[in-house]
C-alpha cells in the first residue's frame, strides 16, 4: 500500500507527463467547442427563406401562388417571407443577398436562385409542389371531376406522423468530444510505457535500483499498475467535469455508469502502454513513437479528426470497430450517453474486457519470452 | 550539417513509424472525405431510407416520388438506422408499416406512416410527401383505382419549376481526392516534422551538448544555421516522399497548372511548418511532452483552420482567430485552386504565399530570440 502511495506521489511529480495528457485534451476539447458551436445551428436550423415574388412583364401577380407559399407552414413558422414587387428590384435583391431566390410569375413560373443549397431546394420543390397541384387539378378537370378532386386536395388530413429521435443528444458533434474522451483515455498508455520503463534495468537506472530491491516483483507491478490507473482515473474525472462545467458540452445522459465506465477506459490505455513497454524492445523513442502511432490512427479510425468515420466503417468493414480500441470507447460513450442502448453498450464494454485480458496475457508473454531469451543468452556466454 | 543528418539518422526509425503512420492517415483522410462528401447534407439531394414493410402502389410510388429528386435506398439492418440519422449518414427515414395503405384509404385516422430525422429543416420533406398524398387523394376522388391514381399522380409530378442560377456560387459538385491531399497535408506536415524534428533538436540543444558545441570555434550564429540548413533538408526529403505519394495517388486529379501551383503551396506552408517544429522542438523538453505539443499545435490548427470542418461552417469570430495562423492562408489557396466556386486569382494565389512566408520569417525572428535566451539561461 505505502509502496503504492509514493508511486501515485512519483508520477504526480512527473510534472510535464501529466501536464500534457491532462492540457492536451482539455485544450483540444476548448478547440473543438469554438468550431462547432455553431456547426449544427448552422445546418440544421428551421428558417424562413426570404423570397422575392415579381410578375413577368404585361401579366399580373399571381395571387394563387403568392398565397400557396405564404400558406406553407411548419409548426406555426412561415417557410417563406414573400417580398412582393417588380422584376428589376427582385433581381436587385437577389443580388445583394437579402432573398434566396426570386419568383417571376407568369404563364410558367421561373425560379432564379444566386447558388445552390438547401434553401434553394427548399424553394424549388414547394413551386414545384404548386405546380403539380394545378396539374393534377386541370387533369381532374378534363374528366369532369374537378370539384372532387379540388375538394380532396384541400382535405386537411395528415398522414406522416414523426417518430422522436430515441437519442439523448442529437448534436452529432458531439462524436468529436466522444472522440477526444477516447484519446485522453488511451493517453493513458504513456503512464504505463513509463511503468515498464521504470521496471526494465536495460532502459533506466531507476529500474535497475528497483529489481535490486529486496521486494517480489508481483506486488511491485500490481502497485504500479495502481498507480498508473488512478492518475489516468483522476485525469477522465478531471476532464468529465471539464466538459460538463466549464465547455457546458450536453455529453447526453451522464450517470453512474460513465463513471464505471471511465475507470475500464483508464485500465485499458493503461495495459496498452504495458503491452507495447513489453513487447516492443528496442529505445525509448522507437517505444513512444510505436504507442503514439497506434493511439493516433485508433483514434483517427474512431472519428476524432474526421466525424462520420465511424459509421463509413460500420457500413464497409464493421469488423474494424469491433476491435479498435478507440472506437470501441466511443461507441460506449456514445451507446451510453447518447442513445441510451445498454445492449450496444454491454458489447462494447465486454469488448474493451476483453481487449484488457489480451493485453494482460500479450505483455506477461511477451516478458516470459524475452527472459527466458535473455537466460539463454546469460548462460551461453 | 553531416553531424545534423547522423542525428536524424538515429532518429530514422521513430521517424519512420510516424511518416508511415501519418502516411496511412492521409491516404485514409482523402479516401474518406471523397465518400462522406458525397453524402454531405448540405447538397440539394437528401439522402432518404425507406423501410417499407408494406410494399403496395402507394408505398412502391411514394418511394419513386422521392426518388426523383433525392436518394432514396432501404437498410437492412435496422439496428443501424439511428446511427446512421444521428451521423448523417442518412437525413430522413420513413417507416412504412403494414396495413398503412388500408389505412389511407379508410380515411380520417391515417396510421402507419412515421418518419424520423433530426435536423429541423428537413421539415420541406414532411410538407412533400403530404402533398403526394393529397394527389393520390385527388385522383382517388377523380374515380381512379389506386394503380391509376399513383401512375397519374406520378407522371403528374414530371411537371417541374424552371430553376435559374444567376451566377456560379457555392459548388456542389464533388471535390476531386486531389484536392483532399492537398488539403489534409497541412495537417500531416507539422504532425510529421514536429515529431520527426524535435528529438534532433532537442539533441543539439541539450544543455550539456549545447555547452560542448559553444567550447568550439564554430560561432553560435554558424551552428544555428547548420542545425537550420539541416533539419531543412531532412523536411525536404520527407515532404519529396510526401508529394510524390500524391503523384503516384492521384495524378489523374490534377492538370499540371494545379499540380504545380498545389505543389508551390505546400513549399511554402512546409517552410513555416519546419520553423513551428524547431521552435516547439526547441521550447519543450522530452518526448512526451513533444507528442503533445504535435497534436495540439497541428490539430488545433487543422480545426480552426477548417482542414477538418469547412471553414464556412465555422463561427465568424473562429474564421478571425484563424487568420493569425498560416494554414489557413495554405487552405485559402488549396480552395482557390480546387474548388469551382471560388474564382482563381494568380495574384491573390501570391499574396496568400507571401503571408505564409512572413509566418514563416516570424517564427524564424522568435526562435532566434528564443536561442538567445537559452544561452542567456
Amino acid at each position: 500500500m505505502i509502496y503504492y502511495f509514493y508511486r501515485v506521489k512519483r508520477m504526480f511529480r512527473n510534472r510535464i507527463l501529466f501536464f500534457w495528457s491532462i492540457i492536451f485534451p482539455m485544450a483540444l476539447a476548448t478547440l473543438f467547442k469554438m468550431a462547432f458551436s455553431s456547426v449544427t445551428e448552422k445546418d440544421w436550423a428551421f428558417e424562413t427563406i426570404p423570397v422575392a415574388v415579381a410578375a413577368e412583364e404585361g401579366t399580373k401577380p399571381d395571387e394563387m401562388l403568392i398565397s400557396f407559399l405564404e400558406n406553407m407552414k411548419n409548426e406555426g413558422t412561415a417557410f417563406f417571407e414573400i417580398t412582393e414587387t417588380d422584376r428589376a428590384d427582385a433581381e436587385e435583391l437577389l443580388r445583394k443577398k437579402s432573398v434566396t431566390a426570386v419568383i417571376i410569375t407568369g404563364e410558367e413560373p421561373v425560379v432564379f436562385f444566386r447558388e445552390n443549397g438547401l434553401s434553394a431546394t427548399i424553394v424549388k420543390t414547394v413551386l414545384d409542389g404548386y405546380l403539380q397541384s394545378r396539374e393534377i387539378i386541370m387533369d381532374a378537370a378534363a374528366q369532369g371531376k374537378m370539384a372532387e378532386a379540388a375538394l380532396a386536395l384541400s382535405k386537411d388530413v395528415q398522414t406522416l406522423s414523426v417518430r422522436t429521435f430515441k437519442g439523448a443528444s442529437g448534436d452529432p458533434m458531439i462524436q468529436y468530444f466522444q472522440a477526444l474522451l477516447a484519446m485522453a483515455s488511451l493517453y493513458g498508455a504513456m503512464y504505463g510505457l513509463l511503468n515498464t520503463r521504470e521496471l526494465n534495468p536495460l532502459q533506466s537506472d531507476e529500474a535497475a535500483r528497483r529489481v535490486a530491491a529486496p521486494m517480489r516483483k508481483v506486488p511491485t507491478v500490481l502497485a504500479d499498475v495502481a498507480a498508473a490507473f488512478t492518475i489516468q482515473y483522476v485525469q477522465f474525472l478531471i476532464l468529465i467535469a471539464y466538459y460538463t462545467f466549464i465547455l457546458r458540452i450536453n455529453f447526453g445522459a451522464v450517470n453512474g455508469w460513465l463513471f464505471l465506465s471511465g475507470a475500464v477506459y483508464s485500465l485499458f490505455g493503461v495495459l496498452i502502454g504495458y503491452f507495447v513497454g513489453s513487447v516492443v524492445r528496442k529505445s525509448d523513442n522507437v517505444q513512444q513513437a510505436v504507442m503514439m502511432s497506434t493511439v493516433m490512427f485508433s483514434c483517427f479510425l474512431a472519428g476524432l479528426m474526421m466525424g462520420n468515420i465511424r459509421i463509413e466503417i460500420e457500413l464497409a468493414a464493421p469488423w474494424v470497430n469491433r476491435i479498435n480500441p478507440a472506437t470501441l470507447i466511443a461507441n460506449s460513450l456514445h451507446a451510453l450517453c447518447v442513445m441510451g442502448d445498454m445492449k450496444k453498450y454491454a458489447v462494447c464494454m465486454i469488448s474493451i474486457l476483453v481487449w484488457c485480458a489480451v493485453l494482460v496475457f500479450g505483455s506477461v508473454s511477451a516478458l516470459a519470452l524475452y527472459q527466458r531469451h535473455d537466460r539463454k543468452g546469460a548462460k551461453n556466454e | 550539417m553531416k553531424t545534423v543528418l547522423k542525428v536524424a539518422k538515429k532518429a530514422l526509425p521513430s521517424s519512420g513509424i510516424y511518416f508511415g503512420i501519418f502516411c496511412a492517415i492521409l491516404v485514409a483522410f482523402t479516401y474518406l472525405a471523397g465518400k462522406s462528401n458525397e453524402t454531405a447534407f448540405s447538397a440539394s439531394e437528401m439522402n432518404i431510407i425507406i423501410q417499407d414493410e408494406d410494399a403496395t402502389a402507394l408505398s412502391v410510388s411514394l418511394s419513386d416520388y422521392l426518388s426523383r429528386e433525392n436518394k432514396v435506398s432501404a437498410q437492412p439492418d435496422e439496428s443501424l438506422l439511428s446511427d446512421m440519422l444521428f451521423y448523417g449518414k442518412v437525413d430522413y427515414i420513413i417507416y412504412v408499416q403494414k396495413g398503412f395503405t388500408e389505412s389511407f384509404l379508410a380515411g380520417e385516422d391515417v396510421h402507419g406512416l412515421e418518419r424520423q430525422s433530426i435536423q429541423a429543416n428537413m421539415a420541406f420533406l414532411d410538407q412533400k410527401i403530404e402533398l403526394f398524398f393529397r394527389y393520390v387523394r385527388a385522383e382517388l376522388a377523380a374515380g381512379k383505382i389506386m394503380e391509376e391514381a399513383c401512375d397519374a399522380v406520378l407522371s403528374a409530378c414530371e411537371k417541374q419549376a424552371e430553376a435559374v442560377l444567376t451566377e456560379s456560387g457555392k459548388s456542389s459538385g464533388l471535390l476531386p481526392p486531389g484536392y483532399y491531399f492537398f488539403t489534409y497535408l497541412s495537417y500531416i506536415l507539422p504532425s510529421v516534422l514536429i515529431m520527426v524534428l524535435g528529438p534532433v533538436i532537442h539533441a543539439f540543444y541539450k544543455k550539456d551538448i549545447k555547452m560542448r558545441t559553444d567550447c568550439g570555434f564554430v560561432s553560435v550564429r554558424q551552428q544555428n544555421l547548420t542545425v537550420i540548413g539541416g533539419i531543412s533538408l531532412v523536411s525536404l526529403l520527407f515532404w519529396i516522399l510526401l508529394i510524390l505519394m500524391g503523384i503516384l495517388l492521384y495524378r489523374n486529379d490534377f492538370t499540371p497548372k494545379i499540380f504545380l501551383y498545389g505543389v508551390l503551396n505546400s513549399f511554402l506552408f512546409l517552410l513555416v511548418s519546419i520553423m513551428i517544429s524547431a521552435l516547439i522542438g526547441m521550447l519543450v523538453k522530452g518526448s512526451d511532452a513533444l507528442n503533445g505539443a504535435s497534436n495540439l499545435v497541428s490539430m488545433g490548427m487543422a480545426f480552426l483552420c477548417g482542414v477538418f470542418v469547412s471553414s464556412e461552417y465555422l463561427p465568424d469570430y473562429v474564421n478571425k482567430i484563424a487568420e493569425f495562423l498560416p494554414a489557413s492562408w495554405y487552405m485559402k489557396n488549396v480552395r482557390m485552386l480546387f474548388e469551382s466556386g471560388v474564382v482563381w486569382s494568380t495574384g491573390t494565389f501570391f499574396q496568400n504565399g507571401a503571408i505564409i512566408l512572413t509566418f514563416a520569417a516570424a517564427v524564424f525572428c522568435i526562435i532566434l530570440v528564443a536561442v538567445k535566451k537559452k544561452r542567456m539561461a
